[in-house]
């Protein structure tokens, strides 16, 4: 670069050969010159320039502006449509997708619900199983009272060891004479039965029960209102070994003994080690009922 | 052109790309934000899921309808159940006046033996009862202390009275449920409990009732000789 001497001139004009030196021309100078020579003649043409160096043509700065605009426009344009597209396609994308998620929300409310049906279905039959149970113990609990109640009112069949007794008018027996069996005598007889120890009687077949009256109609004695025919079988469940001995100790015993001593009326026993018993078909009561049960 | 005019122009122009740029980001931001926590998932793990949702769910469904059927089944069964148990509770109340372990009550007859000169015996007391029975009684106690039932044992010893154990002094009363006026004309029947008791010295009075208690007990002990049939 060669630098010379010279007042009040201008910078002397760049070397134009060296590379170096056009990049620095175009740093620093730019369009300066242009602009300088363009002005020039702008003057030169219009005579005056009032707007000087800045101001320039305007139709061709109304282009140059117009053309940034334009394309400035034209980027938002794009950018706006852009978006505006993909606004519109991603509803169409995701519309499907949308769809998706919804149902998938529902069938996840829907086996929510599910759930929450299964686990009160699953509490409430425990709840039931759980009652029953109960039921059943208290049922099998009142099937053992059932059966122990109707062994003692009489109206459940028993079997058991025993003893039976064979009982006969005297030959020939007229009535007064005494050789007749009474229903007091039967009655005597069946209550010694009891205070030995007896734990179920029948008479002819027939289970003596609370309701059960021993009587005597005509020539007979009559057990339930059923006329029997002597003679008459007595049967007894209760311990073998002590039944007999026991029953002659009581005063319907000792009746009895006096009956087939004195009239000749006939008494006879024998321990059985299995007797069978049927129960009383009972119709429910007509007139007792439970205390406070009404 | 003025200066002003430029910058307004040059202002505008970025307010509208502004604008543009944040309605496309509002919209994408929209978009983004309806799929929640499924953001992050592709369409076909979309699908997988709800077609493992549907199944689950018919499973459970499955299950439900079992355990309703198990339901209704212990529905009916409990039904039966509870017919059987009011039937049982009326045999139980049945059985239970009969073997005297529960209290009674009912119209009939209280039936007073006075016996002054002590001559009324066991063995009257016991034809009394007999013909109580026979007269359709259902429920008798004595002196509101023994319960008559099957088993009832009367003994004397002693010139005193024991009705299965209990000490009876006179008057005796009897108290009996069942028609009171079948009751009443069965006691003073002529040749009945009536006439015994005066001809031993004693008086019978009978009043019928509209409401007759029957409240003693007779306990049950369990049988040592008998037991139940098979049938």
């Amino acid at each position: 670069m060669t630098n010379q001497a010279g007042g009040g001139r201008p910078p002397p004009p760049p070397p134009s050969q060296s590379y170096a030196g056009l990049l620095s021309e175009l740093m620093t100078n730019t369009l300066d010159a242009d602009y300088e020579v363009v002005a020039s003649r702008r003057s030169a043409a219009t005579g005056a320039s009032p707007q000087g160096e800045s101001g320039g043509d305007p139709r061709s700065g109304w282009s140059n502006r117009a053309g940034i605009v334009a394309a400035v426009t034209a980027f938002g344009v794009l950018v706006g449509v852009s978006a505006v597209k993909t606004a519109q396609d991603q509803p169409q994308a995701t519309a499907e997708r949308a769809q998706l998620i919804e149902q998938i929300e529902a069938g996840q409310a829907r086996l929510d619900d599910l759930h929450g049906d299964l686990s009160a279905l699953q509490a409430d039959i425990g709840r039931r199983q759980q009652e029953q149970a109960g039921e059943a113990s208290a049922a099998s609990r009142r099937t053992d009272d059932l059966q122990h109640l109707a062994m003692s009112a009489g109206t459940a069949a028993v079997t058991g060891p025993g003893m039976v007794l064979n009982l006969d008018n005297a030959r020939h027996a007229v009535p007064g004479a005494g050789g007749l069996i009474l229903d007091s005598d039967v009655q005597a007889l069946v209550n010694g039965l009891w205070v030995a120890g007896a734990e179920a009687i029948a008479i002819d077949g027939h289970r003596l029960t609370a309701l059960t009256s021993i009587r005597f109609a005509g020539q007979a004695i009559t057990v339930d209102y059923r006329s029997l025919t002597p003679p008459y079988v007595v049967e007894a469940i209760g311990n073998p070994d002590t039944l007999p001995s026991r029953l002659l100790e009581t005063q319907g015993g000792q009746l009895w003994l006096g009956l087939r001593a004195n009239y000749g009326i006939t008494f006879e026993t024998q321990t059985e080690s299995t007797i069978t018993l049927a129960g009383d078909a009972y119709n429910n009561l007509l007139w007792a009922r439970p205390v406070g049960s009404r | 052109m003025s200066d002003d005019a430029k910058r307004r122009s040059a202002q505008l122009v970025v307010a509208v790309l502004l604008a543009l740029l944040g309605f496309a980001a509002a919209a994408q931001i929209r978009l983004t934000h309806q799929d929640g926590s499924y953001a992050g998932q592709r369409r076909e793990d979309l699908i997988e899921l709800l077609d493992s949702l549907a199944a689950a769910a018919e499973r459970t469904q499955k299950q439900i309808d079992e355990l309703e059927r198990t339901r209704s089944d212990l529905l009916s069964s409990s039904e039966r159940r509870e017919a059987a148990v009011e039937a049982a509770n009326e045999q139980l109340a049945v059985l239970g006046i009969l073997a005297g372990t529960l209290p009674a009550e009912g119209p009939g007859v209280t039936v007073t033996i006075t016996d002054p000169s002590g001559a009324v015996t066991a063995a009257s007391i016991l034809n009394g009862v007999e013909e109580l029975r026979d007269a359709g009684a259902e429920a008798i106690e004595i002196n509101d202390r023994a319960r008559v039932v099957a088993s009832t044992a009367f003994v004397e010893r002693d010139g005193v009275v024991l009705v299965d154990g209990h000490e009876l002094r006179p008057p005796y009363v009897l108290d009996a449920i069942g028609s009171s006026h079948t009751l009443s004309e069965a006691v003073i029947f002529p040749g009945g409990l009536a006439d015994e008791v005066s001809r031993l010295g004693g008086e019978v009075a009978v009043e019928e009732a509209a409401v007759v208690e029957v409240g003693s007990l007779h306990p049950v002990d369990p049988p040592e000789y008998a037991q139940p049939t098979d049938e």
